[in-house]
């Protein structure tokens, strides 16, 4: 443990990938490194990009990862797909992108899948984007799809969330979750190459914009278009305390409910309760509400009063 | 902990219709696949590898190239200190495929070779058993 932290700090890419492979794997030892680097941590940005699928984003990142590097930056990118199922396969391709990057000295990019722990995947993600911090990352950029609660999850633990859209998205705007559009520090309207830019524009700024969250167009290939968004990155220095308040309490909040459901199942799996019960209540000697009781009376007393 | 595998196609010609092909089987098979398109650079693919931790490589190329680019794979994932299996497919003349053995490929997949025998052969190199999905 000691050895591969020292190696990550010194800048051992080796180290840092398998690391973040333990990370995934092994709950102690996920728990171990993270108290570990806990001091190490704090000078990395972290951004993350969400949206809908094939709104742009790993374009964008592409053109962001180049400008960052431009300005001498360090930039480790974490690319979450949460569509993958719980059960099967997946295919990660996110990175194809990026790819002209791959051998850059200055950048490590990582792909992470839901499977393996699907429940605790913003849980990893904080924990990859602590590794990566520790390696000494100035940029960390998180790309994540959709618009649901992992994408909220993940912006509890960013400096800067970009909700990237794209036009004609009127209607997609206003079935997205209320959770997103609030926690947005940025709207981008990507492929403003297409018609329909400005009024999507005009949409956004009208009907959910209130908080005068900026609004910027860009054009994912075409790096003028970027700068500007890269500049406003940089921009967001401080984050206005409300808004850290508001964070850290989505933050906390997912935190402790993921604590529980961790200890939770600790004490299923050693207990036995479930299928104790489960056998009780399939030969009818109670019904399902009173073992219910009786399992979370056992489990009050000696997980959550200990 | 699902097995986590690169496909990469090497060289400077255009299409990966087959390397993408065996991407969705391997996916279908069970696994963690990383997808890096086309004209990759053996550094490329090392890199990558390094970066996302996999436990496989799987590389296409359908040009005459291959030989060379495969073998600075090699080279680059010894020189990485990387432990890593490969194995290849596309357009290889059967008279290659004693070379590409001989250089540390594990397996060597010519035209028409079907999916079910790449699966099948993947999780062997995997060492993994028969039926077991994918799944550790
Ligand atoms: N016209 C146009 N197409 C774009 C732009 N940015 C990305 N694309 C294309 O949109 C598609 C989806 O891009 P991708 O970055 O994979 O989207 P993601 O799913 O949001 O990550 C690709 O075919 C891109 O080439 C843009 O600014 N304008
Ligand atoms: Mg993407």
């Amino acid at each position: 443990m000691e050895e591969i932290l020292e190696k990550i700090k010194a800048g051992n890419r080796t180290a840092l990938s398998r690391a973040i492979t333990l990370l995934e794997k092994d709950r102690d030892f996920r728990k171990e490194i993270i108290k570990r680097i806990h001091k190490c941590c704090g000078k990395a940005r972290i951004v993350c990009f969400t949206g809908p699928p094939g709104v742009g984003k790993s374009t964008l990142i592409d053109q962001i990862i180049g400008i960052l590097l431009s300005r001498g930056k360090k930039v480790g990118v974490i690319l979450v797909d949460p569509r993958s199922p719980y059960t099967g396969g997946s295919l990660l391709g996110d990175r194809i992108r990026m790819q002209r990057h791959a051998t850059n000295p200055n950048v490590f990019i990582r792909s992470l899948s839901t499977l393996g722990d699907p429940s605790g995947l913003s849980r990893i993600v904080k924990d990859v984007i602590k590794l990566m911090d520790a390696f000494g990352m100035d940029y960390i950029i998180v790309e994540t799809v959709g618009t649901g609660q992992i994408a909220v999850d993940v912006s509890h633990i960013c400096h800067t969330t970009i909700l990237v859209l794209m036009p004609n998205m009127g209607d997609d705007i206003q079935m997205m979750k209320a959770g997103i559009m609030e926690v947005a520090d940025i709207f981008v309207i990507n492929k403003a190459d297409l018609p329909g830019a400005d009024l999507t524009e005009g949409y956004l700024k009208s009907t959910v914009n209130e908080n005068n969250v900026p609004v910027v167009k860009t054009v994912a290939y075409n790096r003028a278009t970027v700068v500007p968004l890269v500049d406003l990155i940089e921009k967001y220095v401080e984050i206005p305390m409300p808004r850290k308040i508001s964070k850290m309490k989505g933050l906390l909040k997912s935190m402790v409910l993921d604590y529980i459901e961790e200890k939770t199942l600790e004490y299923l799996e050693r207990s036995k309760d479930i299928e104790n019960y489960a056998e009780k209540v399939a030969n009818e000697e109670i019904d399902y509400y009173t073992a219910l009781e009786k399992i979370y009376e056992k489990l009050t007393k000696e997980v959550l009063c200990k | 902990m699902k097995k986590r595998i690169l496909i990469a196609k090497v060289g400077l010609d255009g299409h990966d219709r087959g390397a993408k092909v065996v991407a969705r089987a391997l996916k279908d098979a069970g696994y963690e696949v990383i997808y890096t398109g086309i004209r990759q650079s053996p550094e490329q693919v090392v890199e990558t590898a390094l970066q996302e931790d996999v436990d496989l490589i799987g590389l296409s190329c359908l040009s005459g190239a291959h030989i060379p680019l495969f073998k600075r794979v090699m080279e680059l994932l010894k020189e990485y200190n990387l432990n890593i299996p490969v194995f290849c497919g596309g357009t290889i003349p059967p008279d290659d495929v004693p070379v590409l053995k001989k250089m540390g490929i594990a397996e060597v997949f010519g035209p028409g070779s079907s999916l079910k025998l790449i699966v099948e052969k993947v999780r062997k190199l995997l060492g993994e058993g028969e039926d077991n999905g994918g799944n550790t």
